[in-house]
């Protein structure tokens, strides 16, 4: 008799166990998700419902991994830039919070290499190497971090060595109209940093592909990609909508192309540029 | 197409905010945080020489000053096209090394003055012995700041060219003479003592001693330039040729 009991006691020990098992396995589903749902998508924006808690800029995951940054966070709608592949996309697909805000691969693997705004490469030397991740709106220095500029950049131009002088540290603005060489001295600016100890980035936004091809080949053969990083944003990017901020009735072409490194070598001359409007480094 | 209500010109509302906080980044760390830097060079480009645009005159403002590049330098083959008079650079001159900023400073006046007068003279005629030689001068320090595309000159090659300038010692060379000329003075600071030429490139004062045996290896490297009739000669065939 006692031995009957034994066992039905273990029976009833295992099988409260396995309930115990599958409800352990089980609740996390009920409390962790929050899906949205597309009500419409168009023109590389999508309006998405049923997402409370999305914060600005953060990453949405669409269908397909497709992903989306959280441009507009209304009351009771969120209005997202799509980024990649975003044709199969329809009203009522389900949309997830990432939590995560845009970043982008950071250190030096990346020197040297040709990589389009998301840090993916563009040229063929394989995977880019990166030991990092960073937001690209991270804060900048706090004022009292900085120090004053003392130290000067030499672009290897007498015009602006002597007459102009920048300093590592100092923003210049570079302007004129079209074809008055405004490239051409961020480029010369470049390859004068070769024994410097100077990380440049180049980036382009919106430059047509065979005038940035030519330039990367340019930077090449003078040696100066090994110390250099190029980002490309193009005219025909699906991400310009990351770079133009979403799109917003004529294209602005402004953005961070990412690279940013933790702690600069040294400086970090940036040549972004844009045809018609505007551009901007990171 | 996400609704925002548009700003000035059709810009985004908030497009000063999206460039200053891209340029914010662009710093110079204090030493006990790495003294690191990042310096940014953002390029715009203008229409119709339109640099009081909306879009550039946001940039200027969040910049610490503007190199502004000239159509009208460039058809004339004044590369690169910097418009000297337009462009500024705000914190650059504290940053300058000492012996560059000693050279470039009297540059500067002259080439100014030499803008002005160079207006006037255009109408012909009568300028008195010292502004042409201020229109002379001026004429060789624009020729000095030509330079071809990705052929950046060094430190010494630079102070070298600019203290001859300073020095006169290129007034007597025929303009159209100015680019060999200078290939020489460039050439003979490439050869110049390393022990100097390394003075040069760390944050050193020029001293008197540096500053004359430059000028003499300057002055050796235009010798050749010189023509053997006076100056004044030389210098009125210039200004024929110059002046339409």
């Amino acid at each position: 008799m006692s031995g009957a009991s034994e066992s039905l006691e273990g029976v009833v020990d295992r099988a409260l166990a396995g309930i115990s098992q599958v409800r352990g396995g089980f609740t996390p589903q009920l409390t962790l998700r929050e899906v949205g749902t597309i009500v419409s998508v168009a023109t590389g924006i999508a309006k998405v419902s049923g997402l409370p808690s999305v914060g600005f800029e953060e990453i949405l995951r669409f269908p397909g991994d497709v992903f989306g940054i959280a441009f507009n966070v209304d009351e009771h709608e969120v209005g997202v830039v799509l980024l990649g592949e975003y044709w199969h996309l329809q009203a009522g697909a389900e949309v997830e919070g990432t939590g995560r805000v845009m970043d982008v691969a950071v250190g030096d693997g990346l020197v040297g290499r040709v990589i389009d705004p998301l840090g993916r490469p563009l040229d063929d030397k394989g995977p880019v190497a990166s030991s990092a991740r960073l937001p690209i709106e991270r804060p900048a220095a706090p004022i009292m971090d900085r120090a004053p500029v003392t130290v000067p950049l030499q672009t290897g131009l007498k015009a602006i060595d002597a007459l102009i002088p920048i300093g590592r540290g100092q923003r210049e603005l570079i302007l004129g109209d079209r074809q008055t060489g405004k490239t051409a001295i961020a480029m010369d600016a470049i390859l004068n940093q070769r024994a410097e100890n100077v990380v440049c980035v180049y980036c382009s936004i919106g430059q047509r592909a065979s005038s940035v091809a030519k330039a990367v080949a340019s930077l090449r053969v003078r040696g100066a990609m090994d110390y250099t990083v190029v980002v490309v944003a193009e005219g025909n990017d699906q991400h310009r909508g990351v770079l133009h901020g979403g799109g917003s009735g004529r294209p602005h072409r402004v953005r961070r192309p990412d690279a940013a490194r933790p702690r600069l070598p040294r400086a970090l001359p940036l040549a972004p540029e844009a045809p018609g409007a505007r551009s901007l480094p990171r | 197409m996400l609704r925002r209500p548009p700003g000035r010109e059709a810009f985004p509302g908030d497009i000063f905010y999206i460039h200053s906080r891209l340029l914010e980044r662009a710093t110079h760390l204090r030493t006990e945080l790495g003294n690191g830097s990042l310096t940014a060079l953002p390029i715009i480009e203008t229409e119709a020489q339109n640099m009081s645009a909306y879009i550039p005159t946001n940039l200027i403002s969040i910049t610490d000053g503007q190199i502004y590049l000239s159509p009208s330098l460039f058809e004339l083959g004044m590369l690169p096209a910097v418009d000297v008079a337009k462009s500024v650079s705000r914190v650059g001159g504290m940053a300058q090394r000492a012996a560059f900023r000693a050279v470039a400073g009297d540059l500067k006046l002259a080439y100014a003055q030499f803008e002005e007068l160079e207006t006037f003279a255009r109408f012909g005629a009568h300028v008195d012995d010292d502004t042409r030689q201020v229109i002379e001068h001026g004429r060789r320090i624009r020729a000095c700041l030509k330079q071809a595309e990705l052929a950046p000159v060094s430190v010494p090659a630079q102070i070298a060219v600019l203290l001859a300038l300073t020095a006169k010692l290129f007034d007597p060379v025929p303009l159209e003479e100015m680019p060999e000329a200078e290939r020489a003075v460039q050439e003979a600071a490439a050869a110049m003592p390393a022990e100097l030429s390394a003075r040069l490139t760390t944050a050193a004062e020029l001293n008197d001693d540096d500053r004359k045996a430059i000028t003499a290896i300057a002055g050796q490297a235009l010798a050749p330039f010189h023509p053997p009739p006076e100056p004044r000669g030389v210098s009125e065939r210039a200004s024929a040729k110059d002046t339409p």
